[in-house]
C-alpha cells in the first residue's frame, strides 16, 4: 500500500513539473525552445555577437537576458551593456526580430565611446535631445542588420508589433512610432531596396497592419521621389 | 445529547443553504426582442480576405483607398519605382577572420567640403576622394596616390539646442583597384559637445535667477565639418 502511494505521489510530482515547464515560456516564440535561463543567455549572446562581429564593431559591449516581463531593452552608457527583457522578446516571431532590438542598441552603445574622456559626457546629448539619437540608431541597426545577414524589414515588423502611438512626441523621449517606421522604411527603401522588392516580410499580418497604416507616408516618399527632392520628409 | 442535538441543528440549517442557490434572472433585451424578430440568425462572413489596395496612392487623388478584393495588400511605391531592382539580398559579412592585425595605411582626402551646415549634403550622398600617398604592401605597391575613390554619407544629423552636436558619418569606401572589402575604417565628424555647458548654466545659474535657466537651453551645438584639405586614414588589410 506505501508503494503504492509513494509512486501515485511520483506520478503526481512528474506529471505536473512539464505543465509548469510550459507555462514559463510560449513555445511559439523563438526563445521559447530553450528552457533555462543560460540556454536563452547564450541565444541572444549568439546573436548580439554576430552582429558585432559582422559589422567589425570595435567598440566592446555585453548582452544580458533578463527574464523580467518588462517590454523593453536598453543600452547603459556607464558600463555599455545591453539589456533585453523576456517581456520583449515575448513579442517576437523570429531571430530577425531580436536582432533589431539588438542592433538598435548596439548603436546606441556605440555612441556611449564617442567624446571627451573616453565618452563620458556623450550621455548628456542623449538625455537632453533623445529623438535624433534615437532615429539615427533605427538606422544604423538597419546597417548592422543587413551585414549580419538579417532582414531589416523586421525591424519594421517589431516596431508595428511593440510601440504606442503617442499623440505629440515633443515631449517624449523616442519620436512617433509611425514616424520611426516610415523613416526606416525609407532608410531600406533608399539603400536596401531589394528587401523591399523580394519582401519576405510581405504577408506577415504586421507588416500588412503597417501598409494599412503608413499610406499617407508612404504617399509623402512617393512624392520624394517623384521630385527627386533631397530634403527630408516630414512623417506623420 | 449534544451531538444529537448539533446534528439537527446541522440537518434543520441544509435546505436553507439550497435555497440560497445564486440564480438571478437574466435580463432580456426587449428592445431586441421586439424589432429584430425578422433578422436572420447568422453571422455575416467575416472578411480575412482583405486587400487595402493603395494603387490609389499615386497622385495622390481623392478616391477611396479600401477595396475589399480577395487579395493581399500590396505596396504600390514599391512595385512602381523599384521594378528595375534586384529582388537577391547584398551579402552577409559572415565569413570574417579578424586574425590579421597587419595593415597597410589608406590616406584618403575628399574633393568636396562636407558639412552639417545647410547645404547640400544628404544622407545617402555619394561623396568623392582621392588617396594621397601610394599604397605599398611591403614592396608591392597596391595603388599609386591620386586614385579617386568613392564613399557614402551615412548618418548627417543636424545639431541641436541644449549644446547638441551635429554628427557625420562616412563609410562603404570603394576605391578602384583596391577590394572594398578589406577596406577598413569609418570617418565620424562631430561638432562640439557643449551639453555639459549648456547643462551647467542651465542648472547654476537658473538655480540663482529662476527662470533664467531656460535660456540656456537655446545654447546649440557645434557644426561638423570635414574640409577638402582634412586627411584621413583608413585601414586597408591585404
Amino acid at each position: 500500500m506505501k508503494k503504492f502511494l509513494i509512486l501515485s505521489l511520483c506520478g503526481l510530482l512528474f506529471g505536473i513539473a512539464p505543465s509548469f515547464a510550459s507555462t514559463e515560456l510560449n513555445e511559439s516564440e523563438p526563445i521559447g525552445v530553450f528552457k533555462t535561463q543560460q540556454q536563452k543567455q547564450r541565444y541572444i549572446n549568439s546573436i548580439g555577437f554576430r552582429i558585432l562581429n559582422a559589422n567589425k564593431i570595435k567598440q566592446r559591449m555585453n548582452f544580458i537576458y533578463s527574464s523580467k516581463k518588462t517590454i523593453n531593452a536598453f543600452s547603459t552608457h556607464v558600463g555599455r551593456s545591453i539589456t533585453i527583457y523576456h517581456g520583449i522578446i515575448a513579442y517576437t516571431d523570429s531571430e530577425d526580430e531580436i536582432a533589431a532590438i539588438l542592433s538598435h542598441e548596439i548603436s546606441h552603445s556605440i555612441d556611449s565611446y564617442q567624446g571627451i574622456f573616453r565618452g563620458t559626457f556623450s550621455n548628456l546629448p542623449h538625455l537632453f535631445v533623445p529623438r535624433k539619437y534615437e532615429r539615427k540608431a533605427d538606422k544604423r541597426g538597419v546597417d548592422f542588420m543587413v551585414n549580419a545577414g538579417y532582414n531589416p524589414v523586421a525591424m519594421i515588423v517589431m516596431m508595428n508589433k511593440v510601440f504606442p502611438q503617442d499623440r505629440y512626441e515633443f515631449l517624449s523621449t523616442h519620436p512617433l512610432a509611425s514616424r520611426r517606421m516610415a523613416y526606416v522604411y525609407e532608410y531600406i527603401y533608399t539603400k536596401y531596396p531589394q528587401y523591399l522588392k523580394n519582401n519576405i516580410y510581405q504577408d506577415n499580418i504586421y507588416y500588412q497592419n503597417f501598409l494599412l497604416t503608413s499610406q499617407d507616408n508612404r504617399r509623402k516618399l512617393q512624392k520624394k521621389i517623384e521630385s527627386k527632392s533631397d530634403k527630408r520628409v516630414r512623417y506623420d | 445529547m449534544i451531538r444529537i442535538l448539533l446534528a439537527a441543528i446541522i440537518l434543520a440549517g441544509l435546505p436553507c443553504f439550497a435555497n440560497n442557490e445564486y440564480s438571478p434572472e437574466l435580463f432580456r433585451d426587449e428592445l431586441v426582442e421586439t424589432t429584430l424578430k425578422n433578422v436572420s440568425d447568422i453571422y455575416p462572413a467575416p472578411n480575412l480576405n482583405y486587400n487595402y489596395d493603395d494603387s490609389e496612392i499615386k497622385g495622390g487623388a481623392e478616391v477611396p483607398l479600401v477595396h475589399y478584393k480577395p487579395l493581399k495588400m500590396r505596396d504600390h511605391l514599391v512595385e512602381t519605382t523599384l521594378k528595375d531592382v534586384s529582388g537577391e539580398y547584398p551579402e552577409a559579412n559572415l565569413v570574417y577572420d579578424y586574425s590579421n592585425i597587419r595593415f597597410v595605411p589608406l590616406k584618403i582626402r575628399f574633393l568636396e567640403h562636407i558639412t552639417t551646415k545647410k547645404t547640400n549634403n544628404f544622407e545617402g550622398q555619394i561623396v568623392k576622394f582621392v588617396v594621397t600617398e601610394d599604397i605599398f604592401d611591403g614592396k608591392t605597391k597596391l595603388l599609386s596616390g591620386g586614385t579617386y575613390g568613392t564613399a557614402r554619407i551615412e548618418t548627417l544629423m543636424a545639431r541641436g539646442a541644449m549644446g547638441e552636436p551635429a554628427d557625420i558619418i562616412i563609410s562603404k569606401f570603394d576605391v578602384e583597384g583596391l577590394d572594398k572589402k578589406k577596406i577598413d575604417g569609418l570617418i565620424v565628424r562631430r561638432g562640439a559637445n557643449l551639453a555639459l555647458l549648456a547643462g551647467a548654466l542651465k542648472y547654476s545659474i537658473g538655480t540663482v535667477f529662476p527662470g533664467t535657466g531656460y535660456l540656456f537651453m537655446l545654447i546649440k551645438g557645434g557644426q561638423a565639418k570635414i574640409k577638402t584639405d582634412e586627411i584621413f586614414e583608413l585601414k586597408y588589410l591585404p
